[in-house]
C-alpha cells in the first residue's frame, strides 16, 4: 500500500496520525427538505419469493431474477406523500465538518508491530452558536467561539486495516461504521409526531391490536440523547437483504438446535410454539443491524452536542489555528439561485425517486470510500453488448486518497467498479420496479456539501425540470429511517406479516405442527386446509 | 375512446368513481369533501389516532398532512381510507336502487295532481299501486338494505345482495311496511336491475386479476349494476354516470395498478390486518393472501338463492367494524363510513341520506350513531 501522507483541506487525501481539524460552513439556503421515509410493500409474492426462492431467504435474494421481481425490488419504497421539514433553523445556522486521525498499535509485540490501524473519523452537523466572531469574520484571521456547541448529525468511520497474510502485511479500506444521528431537536421542524423507525423499532412496538404500544420507546422527541441510524438502511435492497439475514438468523438458530438438537429455551417444545419469542429474537438481529444509542466514536459521543473547547482538548491538533478553516458559502447553491432545485412537496416519480437516490448514494459513496463523486447513468445502456447500464463518472475523489497519483487511480478504478455494481444492486432494481420506464440520472455527492439528482424517466418527459438537492452536513433530512406515527404503524404492520410468514413455515411447519397446532407426521406442504366458511370478509 | 394505460387515466377512473351520485368531490388539492357541507372525508391514523383528510391520489400533488389514497395497491394488509373506498363503492348500489326507485315513486304519486308521467313505461307498470305510504315505506327502508356488494375471498367472487327479498328483514320491518309493498319493491328492484324473474343476487362476478381481485371484483360487478340501471338512474335519480367510460377503464385495471405502483402511501394498520399463528401457519402450499392477512370469516354464505338465515351475520365488501370515520356531520362512531350522512345539500338531493352507519353487520344489532347528526337510516329525504 502507497504511504499515505498530508491532508487536504477538503477532508479527503492521506493519514495522518493525531492530525485533526474542522471546516465551518456559513449558512446556505435550501428548499424544504421533505422527509419520506422507506416504506414496506410486502405482497404475497414478496414473501414467497423470498421464502421459497432459495435455502435462506439471503440466498433468495442474492439470486438476479428474484432480486429484480417487482415485489420484491419494490418491497421497500420511499413514501409518497413525506413530511416536510421546517428548515427556517437549519437554513440560519452554520455547519461543521469534523475530521480525526487515530493509529493504534496492531500486533504489538510481533514481528510485524509496525503496522497500524489507521482510523479517520469524520463528523459533520449544525453549530448551535456562531462559531465565528462576526467582528473578525471577514478579516484573514478570524476568532473562533470556543464555546460554540456542535451538533453532530451524521458520522463515519474509515479504518485503514492491516492483514496479516503470507505475502506479508496487506492494509485494505474498511468503513467501519456510517450513521446518521437523530436527535429530539427534528421534531420541532416537522409538523406531527416523528418516530425512529428503524426494523427492530417498528416490530417491536407494535402492537396488533392498539397500534404502537410503546410509543415512547420510538418516539424522537422522548429521545435524551442522539440515536444512532446505520445508514445502510438507506440503500433499498441492502435494507431488504438486512431484513433477510435477521430473519435467517433467526431461523437458522431454531434449524440448528431442531426437534433433533439440543434442547434450550428457544427449541424447548413448550416455547417453540410462541411466535412472540421468534418475532423478539429477529428484532434483536435487526437491532444489531440497524440502529445503536449512545454509540462513542473517537472518544466523542455522538449523540450528544460538544463545544469546540472540549474538542480542542480532546485533540490537540485543533488548538493550532491552521486546522480550523471557515469557508464562506453563497447564500444559495447556483442552481437554487438560478431556479433550478425542484420543489420536493410535489409528489410524483421524478421527485419520490430523487429523494430515494440522494439518500441511497449518500451511503453508497461512503461504503466505497468517496469523497466525491459525479456520475451519469443510464438505466436503458447498450443493450446490444449486453450491458444492462450505462455508467460515466466525470469526477471522484477518495476520502484516503494515496499521494501517489498512480496509486490514487488504482484505487479509484477498483472503487468505481464496486460502486457502479452496488448501484446496479442495490438502487437500479427498485426504480425500475416503480414502472416508471427506463430512466437516466446525473448525481454529484459531495460529501461535505450537497447532493444534486437529475433523474430523469423516458416515460414522464413532462416531468422534466429542476434537480433535487439534499445538505449532506445536515443528513438527518435525508435520513430514511425517520416515520410518523402511520407510518410506523404501517411499517410495523408489514414486517409482522413478513415475521409472523416465515414463522409459520420455517418454524412452526418444520417442528410438525399443523395449522392448528396439532402433531402431524404427514406431508405438511400438501396438508389439506381446515374446512372455512366460504364467504372471507376484510 | 381508447383509454391510455396512465396514472391520470388510473386518476381520472378512480375520482369518477369516488364521485358517484355526486355524494362526494374531489376538491383541488386532491381532497375529497362531501357534496352536502364540502367538509372533508377523513380517517382516523396514526397513535395516537387523529383524524385526517382522504386525498386522492395524483401525480404532481403536494405533499401534506392527508392520508392518500392509491386503491391500486395489492400490499398485505387493510388501509382505512382503501376501505373507506370499497365501502364506498359496496354500498352505491343500494344508494341507487332507493334513490330513483324513490323518486320514480314520487312521480307516480304526483301522477294523481296530473304530473303526465304515465306514459312513462316504468311508472305506468306500477301506477295502480303507487300511493303516498309507499313513498312513506322506501323512506323507512335504511339504504344498506336495498344492495350490497359483497365480497367472497375464497372464491374471488363480488356478488350484489338485497336483503328486501328476505323474511328475516321483512319480520323486523313487519309494522312498517305492507305485506304487499314487499312484493312491489323487490319487482322494481328486478325491473331496475334487469334480472328477469331471478333475484338480484343472480349478479355476481368473479375476478380474474390476480393481483387485486377484490377491487377487480368490486368495480366489475358495480359497473354491471350501473350499466343494468342506467336509464332509471338517469331518468329518475338524475344521476349521470358514462358507463361506457366506465367499461374501458375496467379493461385497464392491471395497468393501472402497474403504473402506480411508485405510489406508496403507508397507510395499512394493524387492527385491519389480521395476521396471527393460525393464519401464518396455514400450510404453505395455501394461498398466501389467504394465509397472511386472513380477516374474519363471515358466518355463513350469502350464495344465489339463500334463505335470509344464511345471510344473517354477513357484512358487506369494504366494511370496517368498530372503526371510526369522520364524516359528514361528525365522527361516525362504530360504524362504517360508507356513504356517510350529507346533511345540507347534495347535488343530486339536497334532503337524501344515505344512512348507512351500522353497529355491526346487517343484523342483529343496533344502528349506529353519527355524533352531532340524524340518527341514520331514519333520515327522510
Amino acid at each position: 500500500m502507497e504511504e499515505l501522507t498530508g491532508v487536504m483541506p477538503g477532508m479527503s487525501g492521506g493519514f495522518s496520525n493525531g492530525n485533526a481539524c474542522i471546516i465551518f460552513y456559513s449558512p446556505r439556503i435550501y428548499g424544504t427538505q421533505v422527509l419520506r421515509p422507506y416504506s414496506y410493500n410486502i405482497t404475497g409474492n414478496t414473501i414467497d419469493k423470498l421464502a421459497c426462492g432459495g435455502p435462506t431467504m439471503k440466498d433468495a435474494i442474492s439470486k438476479k431474477d428474484i432480486a429484480t421481481h417487482p415485489d420484491v425490488a419494490g418491497a421497500i419504497q420511499p413514501t409518497a406523500n413525506g413530511t416536510p421539514l421546517d428548515m427556517a433553523a437549519a437554513n440560519q445556522s452554520w455547519t461543521f465538518t469534523l475530521m480525526v486521525d487515530i493509529a493504534s498499535p496492531w500486533l504489538a509485540g510481533s514481528a510485524l508491530s509496525g503496522a497500524q490501524a489507521r482510523r479517520r473519523i469524520i463528523m459533520s452537523g449544525i453549530c448551535l452558536d456562531e462559531p465565528v466572531s462576526p467582528i473578525t469574520r471577514y478579516s484573514g484571521y478570524p476568532t473562533y467561539n470556543d464555546d460554540c456547541h456542535l451538533r453532530i448529525t451524521h458520522a463515519s468511520e474509515i479504518a485503514l486495516d492491516p492483514g496479516v497474510s503470507p505475502a506479508g502485511v496487506n492494509t485494505k479500506a474498511i468503513i467501519r461504521s456510517d450513521m446518521d444521528i437523530i436527535d429530539r431537536s427534528m421534531q420541532k421542524d416537522a409538523p406531527e409526531d416523528l418516530y425512529i423507525g428503524t426494523p427492530d423499532k417498528v416490530l417491536t412496538c407494535n402492537d396488533n391490536k392498539s397500534g404502537i404500544s410503546t410509543e415512547g420507546l420510538a418516539a424522537v422527541t422522548n429521545l435524551h440523547q442522539g440515536a444512532g441510524i446505520i445508514s445502510n438502511l438507506k440503500s433499498p435492497v441492502s435494507h431488504l437483504r438486512q431484513l433477510c439475514m435477521g430473519l435467517d438468523q433467526q431461523v437458522g438458530l431454531y434449524e440448528a438446535s431442531g426437534p433433533l438438537g439440543v434442547a434450550n429455551p428457544i427449541t424447548d417444545e413448550r416455547n417453540v410454539f410462541d411466535v412472540d419469542q421468534f418475532k423478539s429474537g429477529v428484532a434483536s438481529e435487526w437491532s444489531q443491524m440497524s440502529s445503536g444509542t449512545n454509540y462513542t466514536t473517537g472518544g466523542i459521543k455522538t449523540g450528544q452536542v460538544v463545544s469546540l473547547r472540549t474538542l480542542k482538548s480532546m485533540y490537540p491538533a485543533l488548538t493550532n489555528p491552521q486546522n480550523i478553516y471557515k469557508m464562506e458559502l453563497r447564500p444559495m447553491s447556483d442552481v437554487m439561485t438560478a431556479g433550478g432545485v425542484r420543489d420536493q412537496m410535489i409528489v410524483d416519480p421524478k421527485t419520490v425517486y430523487s429523494s430515494m437516490v440522494a439518500s441511497a448514494i449518500s451511503t453508497l459513496a461512503i461504503n466505497f470510500g468517496f469523497d466525491l463523486i459525479d456520475f451519469s447513468y443510464d438505466s436503458n445502456g447498450d443493450q446490444f453488448s449486453g450491458n444492462q447500464g450505462s455508467f460515466q463518472v466525470r469526477d471522484c475523489r477518495l476520502i484516503m486518497q494515496p499521494s501517489d497519483p498512480a496509486a490514487a487511480k488504482y484505487m479509484c478504478a477498483n472503487a468505481l467498479e464496486m460502486f457502479r455494481r452496488q448501484l446496479s444492486i442495490d438502487l437500479v432494481p427498485t426504480i425500475l420496479a416503480s414502472n416508471n420506464g427506463q430512466f437516466q440520472m446525473h448525481v454529484n455527492y459531495v460529501r461535505n456539501g450537497d447532493t444534486v439528482v437529475d433523474l430523469n424517466f423516458y416515460d414522464w418527459p413532462s416531468l422534466s425540470g429542476g434537480v433535487f438537492e439534499a445538505p449532506n452536513r445536515i443528513s438527518n433530512t435525508g435520513t430514511t429511517s425517520v416515520v410518523t406515527g402511520q407510518q410506523f404503524i404501517h411499517n410495523g404492520n408489514m414486517l409482522d406479516v413478513l415475521v409472523h410468514n416465515v414463522y409459520g413455515k420455517n418454524v412452526r411447519n418444520q417442528f410438525g405442527v399443523t395449522a392448528f397446532g396439532q402433531q402431524d407426521s404427514g406431508d405438511l406442504l400438501n396438508a389439506a386446509a381446515p374446512e372455512a366458511p366460504s364467504v372471507q370478509l376484510f | 375512446m381508447d383509454k391510455a394505460m396512465t396514472s391520470e387515466n388510473a386518476y381520472q377512473f378512480v375520482k369518477s368513481l369516488v364521485e358517484l351520485g355526486g355524494i362526494y368531490y374531489v376538491d383541488n388539492e386532491q381532497i375529497i369533501r362531501s357534496s352536502a357541507d364540502d367538509s372533508p372525508k377523513g380517517v382516523r391514523v396514526g397513535t395516537p389516532p387523529v383524524s385526517k383528510p382522504i386525498a386522492l391520489f395524483k401525480v404532481g400533488m403536494k405533499a401534506g398532512d392527508y392520508v392518500a389514497l392509491n386503491p391500486f395497491t395489492d400490499i398485505l394488509g387493510e388501509s382505512k381510507e382503501r376501505a373507506w373506498f370499497t365501502t364506498h363503492l359496496a354500498l352505491f348500489p343500494g344508494y341507487a336502487l332507493k334513490h330513483s326507485i324513490y323518486k320514480m315513486v314520487e312521480l307516480g304519486v304526483s301522477e294523481s295532481k296530473g304530473g303526465g308521467y304515465k306514459a312513462n313505461k316504468f311508472i305506468s307498470k306500477w301506477i295502480e299501486k303507487m300511493d303516498q305510504k309507499l313513498l312513506d315505506e322506501i323512506d323507512r327502508i335504511p339504504t344498506k338494505m336495498w344492495g350490497v356488494i359483497f365480497y367472497d375471498k375464497s372464491k374471488k367472487t363480488a356478488q350484489l345482495q338485497c336483503n328486501l327479498g328476505y323474511e328475516e328483514f321483512r319480520e323486523e320491518y313487519k309494522n312498517k311496511v305492507r305485506k304487499s309493498s314487499w312484493v312491489i319493491l323487490c319487482d322494481m328492484i328486478r325491473t331496475f336491475l334487469q334480472t328477469g324473474s331471478k333475484k338480484p343476487e343472480s349478479i355476481m362476478y368473479e375476478s380474474i386479476l390476480l393481483s387485486m381481485p377484490k377491487l377487480d371484483a368490486i368495480m366489475h360487478l358495480l359497473v354491471d349494476i350501473l350499466k343494468r340501471m342506467e336509464v332509471p338512474l338517469k331518468e329518475f335519480g338524475e344521476i349521470e354516470v358514462d358507463v361506457k367510460t366506465l367499461d374501458e377503464h375496467l379493461t385497464h385495471l392491471e395497468a393501472y395498478r402497474e403504473s402506480l405502483r411508485w405510489f406508496s402511501s403507508a397507510t395499512t394498520s394493524p387492527d385491519a390486518n389480521t395476521s396471527g399463528v393460525e393464519n401464518a401457519t396455514i400450510p404453505w402450499s395455501q394461498d398466501i393472501a389467504n394465509a397472511t392477512v386472513g380477516g374474519s370469516f363471515a358466518p355463513v354464505t350469502p350464495t344465489q338463492g339463500a334463505s335470509s338465515s344464511e345471510i344473517a351475520g354477513a357484512m358487506p365488501a369494504g366494511i370496517i367494524v368498530n372503526e371510526n370515520f369522520v364524516g359528514v356531520g361528525g365522527v361516525v362512531t362504530g360504524g362504517i363510513g360508507g356513504l356517510g350522512v350529507p346533511a345540507g345539500g347534495p347535488v343530486v338531493n339536497p334532503n337524501f341520506g344515505c344512512g348507512v352507519v351500522a353497529g355491526a353487520g346487517l343484523y342483529g344489532s343496533p344502528m349506529g350513531e353519527v355524533a352531532g347528526a340524524v340518527p341514520a337510516g331514519i333520515r327522510p329525504w
